[in-house]
């Protein structure tokens, strides 16, 4: 599949440079792009970044219910459980933490601080229309916090609904799931979207008989609506989201007697955003644009007797600025300012051991200003060259310089690499509330500092004919160094120590990964990755626990000519983790497989899906350790290698009416 | 192994009357977006086994089993989402001629 076919122009009535910011080429001119499919192909050519594009046929390709789900199918981005008993991922980018990856919504920083636990919950599938994981430094125009790599969500667009979209899906655990989107144009120049979601796991399934719920309870309800406004150079959209989550989990409610431990996590979040842009001098590509942001997060944790409340209010404005000098030469530059409020009412299980009870507020103010500068020398060498200073009221001024660099010597080969300084604010709980279901003292050290980390990457995209057509190949190395970071400790027993990095901290990663369409509609995806991330624990340099030494995951994907029948199996292979705390004789855990299959037929109106997740039916033993003593100090639920929930099955329809 | 590939090739021949329609739309296809809507909507008529279009050369051409479907059936199909069509060839005519 060529480039353009690949990109589905969905509108280019106006040139809008600040609404794709991640890539600083003249491809940049489009206001949206619909990649169908053939992602290694888009991200390979066009990016002075190593960036995937997850585009709407991809998301497809498994049931795909929320955020957290869209990555079944990619080799980059694992995505763990973070504990046996909320439910709660996250995301691990280059062997790293979630944390470590900036999350952005349509181009500007969303889902940070206490949203981090349970935010891959809160974008369902069917309101996304692709998303973008960048890996390594990242563009200076989003700002700082950015370390392993961002992954940007482009959700549907009012003007790029045609009617109404919508999903049903309920699963072998009695989970049930209905989203739609809907959008009507007003005016030639109005157009408006309605988009809801519902979800309900109110199933009760304890299938290792530990007395706790494999999965808790969940009921989500969450609801956005948009705007836009187009007219000759002024384009506009603004969006309101509310959400309201409840998970109920812990002891079953039915077989525990007295001093049940439970699992509250009650959550209502509301977020705003306003994006503004004029674009003049049509030939230099010209515009300027403000963005304007809000979130208000409030989330009550009730972890066995451990409560933790937080309120985490967030501002965000940028102005922007970008301009092609001449077709070779483009400028951005911008300013911005971020603003987070904390408010943490803290009651810790056993107050005598732990140093964080109390009620804490805490307010932090970030001014910034970037440039980013793009030479693009004919079609084979681009550099990107991006300077930012911030000021921090907490930590003061500090630099952050990234580069890019793009070699593409022939259309088989382009090779990049980047190199670039990434800085953030770490909130031991906020960002980690899902730790409190341990028994263990939990101390934070006062005074953390800001984390702060160096990533240098390269790689090698190739592009060569095999049988008449084109196996795409990409290999890739990234390091990551951290001179500051928030260290979470378990080494030793009963102990949970948030604390300054003492000593070195790392992580390798090494990635290969192919492609090749076989017969036109069969397309195979081979991938290995293997990583080696670690940090100083008690004076000792140590592997990373929980993170995996390698992944091989192999995708099998068959459409029929006309596209009716689409068959998707996803075969993945995960190599040992550390634990924190060794089980019986060994701190390591096995390797082990896990296979997804979907088969999807379409109709007019609309298609129905059925499939499977973890048909090899492989779960950890005892995810819960001390199950039998809740209250004792050596109950602990984080430790998670592997999935607690045995094989699902699942059915779903998808509709679709156009406006003809 | 010859007579399993011969036997294969009669059934297939038999199963159906490969047939090519050739038409043009109204309104004009003028986007990757008016060829996916076509592509999408018209691949479920009955004995349809391939649909090309062309946007430079304003024509869709469609392959089918004429056994399974007629003209009048792609008519409505397009009418369905808002296009009406002029055919500029059906080898299923052709086909009927010739047997005449």
């Amino acid at each position: 599949m060529s480039t353009k076919n690949t990109i589905s122009l969905l509108s280019i009535l106006c040139a809008a440079n600040v609404f794709a910011q991640t890539d600083s080429t003249n491809v940049n001119n489009l206001e949206a792009v619909e990649v169908k499919g053939g992602k290694f192909e888009f991200r390979k050519k066009l990016s002075v970044e190593n960036k995937e594009t997850i585009g709407s046929t991809d998301l497809l390709r498994a049931a795909c219910c929320n955020l957290g789900e869209s990555f079944t199918n990619n080799p980059s981005v694992d995505v763990n459980y973070s504990d046996a008993t909320t439910g709660a991922r996250q995301i691990k980018l280059l062997g790293l933490s979630g944390t470590y990856v900036q999350m952005l919504t349509e181009n500007f920083p969303n889902l940070r601080g206490a949203a981090i636990p349970y935010s891959l919950n809160y974008i369902p599938g069917t309101w996304m229309q692709s998303i973008q994981v960048s890996k390594g430094a990242s563009s200076v125009k989003n700002g700082p916090e950015s370390i392993t790599g961002q992954i940007n969500v482009e959700m549907l667009k009012p003007h790029l609904i045609d009617g109404v979209l919508g999903n049903i899906y309920i699963n072998s655990k009695l989970k049930t799931e209905a989203n739609a989107a809907g959008a009507i144009r007003l005016t030639n120049k109005v157009s408006t979207a309605l988009l809801l979601h519902a979800e309900n796991a109110s199933m009760a399934h304890d299938e290792n008989n530990d007395g706790f719920l494999d999965m808790p309870k969940v009921k989500q309800l969450s609801l956005a609506n948009r705007w836009g406004y187009r007219y000759k150079h002024v384009l506009s959209q603004f969006m309101v989201k509310m959400l309201h989550e409840e998970r109920d989990g812990g002891q079953d409610k039915h077989q525990s007697t007295s001093d049940r431990y439970g699992i509250m996590v009650n959550t209502d979040r509301y977020e705003g955003q306003w994006k503004n842009a004029y674009m003049f001098l049509d030939e230099h590509n010209t515009s300027i644009a403000l963005i304007l942001a809000g979130q208000l997060h409030d989330a009550d944790n009730n972890i066995g007797k451990s409560v933790y409340d937080v309120n985490n209010n967030t501002g965000y404005a940028q102005l922007l600025f970008e301009t092609d000098l001449t077709p070779m030469h483009n400028l951005a530059a911008g300013i911005s300012y971020n603003y987070d409020y904390y408010k943490e009412d803290v009651e810790l299980a056993n107050p005598a051991t732990s140093n964080c009870n109390g009620r804490h507020r805490l307010t932090e103010a970030t001014v910034g200003a970037y440039a980013q500068y793009t030479l693009k020398l004919s079609d084979k060498l681009t550099a990107m060259a991006g300077l930012r200073e911030d000021y921090n009221e907490a930590y003061g001024a500090f630099f952050t310089p990234r580069v890019h660099l793009k070699y593409s010597p022939s259309k088989l080969l382009s090779l990049r690499a980047s190199s670039g300084k990434g800085y953030r604010t770490p909130h031991a709980l906020a960002e980690n509330s899902p730790l409190l279901a341990t028994g263990r003292a939990i101390y934070i050290t006062p005074n953390l500092n800001q984390e702060e980390a160096w990533n240098h990457g390269i790689s090698a995209a190739f592009s060569i004919p095999v049988a008449e057509k084109t196996l795409l190949l990409n290999a890739e190395y990234y390091y990551t160094d951290f001179l500051q970071q928030l260290v979470v400790n378990r080494e030793q027993d009963s102990l949970l120590i948030f604390e300054n990095l003492d000593g070195r901290s790392y992580s390798h990663t090494i990635q290969v990964d192919a492609t090749y369409p076989f017969t036109k509609g069969f397309e195979m995806t081979a991938a290995y990755r293997w990583q080696s991330a670690k940090s100083t624990y008690d004076g000792c340099l140590k592997e990373r626990p929980l993170t995996s030494r390698y992944k091989g995951m192999l995708t099998l994907s068959y459409k029929t000519p006309l596209e009716i029948w689409q068959f998707d199996v996803t075969g993945q292979l995960i190599g040992p983790m550390r634990l924190y705390k060794a089980v019986g004789n060994t701190d390591k855990t096995p390797a082990y497989g896990l296979l997804n299959i979907q088969v999807t037929r379409e109709f007019r109106l609309f298609s129905v899906y059925i499939g499977g997740e973890n048909l090899t039916n492989y779960k950890q033993k005892n995810p819960i350790m001390g199950a039998d003593t809740p209250w004792g100090t050596n109950f602990d639920a984080t430790q998670i290698w592997a999935p607690t929930d045995g094989i699902m099955g699942y059915i779903g329809l998808r509709f679709k009416f156009n406006k003809y | 192994m010859t007579s399993l590939a011969t036997l294969f090739t009669t059934v297939c021949l038999h199963a159906g009357e490969l047939a090519t329609l050739v038409v043009t739309t109204t309104p004009q296809m003028h986007c990757q977006k008016c060829e996916n809507k076509i592509k999408s909507n018209i691949r479920f008529v009955k004995g349809v086994k391939d649909i090309q279009t062309s946007v430079e050369k304003q024509q869709v051409s469609i392959s089918y089993d004429a056994n399974k479907s007629t003209v009048a059936d792609f008519e409505k199909a397009f009418q369905k989402i808002g296009y009406t069509i002029s055919v500029i060839e059906n080898t299923a005519d052709k086909k009927k001629e010739t047997k005449k």
